[in-house]
């Protein structure tokens, strides 16, 4: 992987973006998902949003990546809004969703160099040199004429992460990345986007609920429950929390007699 | 409130398409490979229902006709009228709807449900442009030719019931002399004009379907349905409005 610095930076070379994010709040009806959501990602480093399932860090997400709009708030990057940023295209997202969400009818090959060739940004030779070169670079050789039902979960996140890397983005989104992975193979993924980002300082937003990852290659951990973030951490402070909701999600504990879910014993 | 709220993405919808035409050039291999699954893969399903179509028309009418003596040398007009105005345009659109638009909603429907049209949003790219028009234009495209032959085929179905069934008493060339008589260019032109109407419908309809379908794979299902559902009876409403102002 050592040319990935090269690859990137012939084309492009710009300064790391910050992301900030102010009061944001997202409703469905009278539903609140997230409520007053206020944090600053800095420029060139990886901020982990954490949370248990279905406590909004996927709508965040949507919500950054300019898919859906937020109820109230403001979410600008380089102090600029996101609306106007996505209506000029100055600043280029890469999002790597969940599930990979590579076309299924595309080829490998024209998965990744679909973005390259709508856009017109190179001719056909070095679209194709390109996606040959980061197909090698994320140990994926071999495997460009596959369709991605014909790869593994782990391989699937990787050429997500290709796509995202080959758009030369200012900021990098992932959806909770190391989901349904086995632990070596969720450890790669790990070791990726924390090399991706020492080697071309690109802004990352990392949602997940996978506390190594967080501290292992986040710079800063904010953690969501029910809606709010309470606190921001960084890998060091983040066991140090006084709060029992930060506590529990780093060190639950399992009891078989008593399941939380269950309803109380009358 | 829902149908109000469909139909205003399918006018906004044809309204992107028509803005993303431009592009039209760049997408020529998305629209030739669109035109490959609606013509080409649909054509012998269309000839097959028309030959049959126009042999039950003139069955039909031929045993109507024969109790009026002389009545029978009017076939030809008959199934070649209905043929190019009517039967050829519907039963092509309603070929169209089962196979190619349903394939639309369940394909589109899937890559939103999967995440796919959201990756396109995300690389900046325009759904409308790669998904929604490349279809229509393969629809538009391709609809006046299946029309045309199933067309000729149903007037060739009626053509061989004259010739094979013993109460129908005309020879062919009286077949196709009253055919030629009555059907002219105008006839010809309506017909085609009414199965592209029906094209841009059913392939913006399966398309606004396929982008709305949010859940799983049972949504995608019910998406199918909807989108065969409210094709057919757009077709039929537009189909007697279209035939009203021809005439």
């Amino acid at each position: 992987m050592a040319n990935t610095k090269q690859l990137f930076s012939e084309t492009r070379n710009r300064l790391p973006v910050s992301i900030e994010v102010d009061h944001l709040k997202k409703q469905f009806r009278n539903y609140v998902v997230l409520d007053n959501i206020s944090l600053k990602v800095e420029p060139g480093e990886i901020f982990v949003l954490m949370g248990p399932s279905g406590s909004g860090k996927s709508v965040f997400l949507d919500l950054l990546a300019g898919l859906s709009e937020p109820s109230s708030g403001r979410l600008s990057i380089n102090q600029e809004d996101l609306k106007e940023v996505k209506r000029t295209k100055k600043y280029v997202m890469g999002l790597v969703f969940q599930s990979g969400a590579l076309f299924n009818s595309m080829t490998i090959f024209d998965n990744l160099a679909l973005y390259l060739r709508e856009h017109r940004l190179f001719d056909e030779q070095e679209i194709r040199s390109r996606v040959t070169q980061m197909l090698s670079m994320l140990t994926l050789r071999g495997i460009a004429h596959l369709m991605p039902s014909e790869l593994s979960g782990g391989m699937r996140k990787r050429v997500a992460l290709a796509r995202g890397l080959l758009m030369e983005p200012d900021i990098l989104l992932f959806d909770e990345p190391t989901s349904e992975l086995d632990p070596i193979t969720a450890a790669s993924i790990i070791e990726l986007i924390g090399y991706v980002n020492k080697q071309l300082r690109i802004t990352t937003l990392v949602v997940s609920h996978d506390v190594m990852l967080a501290q292992t290659i986040g710079h800063h951990i904010a953690l969501l429950n029910n809606g709010f973030i309470q606190e921001i951490y960084t890998p060091q402070t983040l066991p140090q929390s006084s709060q029992s909701f930060v506590r529990n999600f780093l060190n639950p504990t399992v009891n078989l007699n008593r399941p939380r879910f269950l309803p109380p014993a009358s | 409130m829902k149908l109000l709220q469909l139909w205003a993405f399918i006018f906004q919808l044809f309204f992107e398409t028509c803005k993303e035409l431009r592009y039209l050039p760049r997408q020529i291999g998305r629209c030739f490979e669109q035109c490959c699954i609606m013509g080409y893969q649909t054509l012998p399903i269309v000839g097959i229902l028309s030959i049959f179509m126009g042999g039950i028309l003139a069955l039909q009418t031929g045993y109507s006709l024969s109790k009026l003596p002389g009545a029978q040398s009017f076939l030809g007009s008959i199934v070649g009228l209905s043929m190019c105005r009517e039967l050829g345009p519907l039963m092509t659109a309603f070929l169209l709807t089962g196979r190619v638009g349903s394939a639309i909603t369940a394909e589109l429907g899937s890559m939103s449900v999967y995440k796919e049209v959201d990756a396109l949003r995300t690389m900046n790219l325009s759904p409308v442009r790669l998904l929604v028009m490349p279809r229509v234009v393969g629809g538009l495209l391709m609809m006046p030719f299946l029309t045309i032959f199933s067309t000729v085929l149903g007037w060739l179905g009626g053509w061989i019931v004259t010739q094979s069934v013993n109460f129908i008493s005309i020879n062919g060339a009286i077949y196709w002399r009253s055919l030629k008589q009555y059907v002219d260019v105008e006839s010809i032109n309506d017909g085609l004009l009414k199965a592209e109407i029906f094209a841009l419908v059913i392939t913006l309809i399966s398309s606004a379907m396929g982008l709305q379908t949010k859940g799983g794979p049972r949504e995608i299902g019910t998406s199918v349905t909807r989108t065969l559902v409210q094709s057919m009876i757009a077709i039929l409403m537009l189909d007697y409005f279209v035939t009203k102002v021809l005439l």
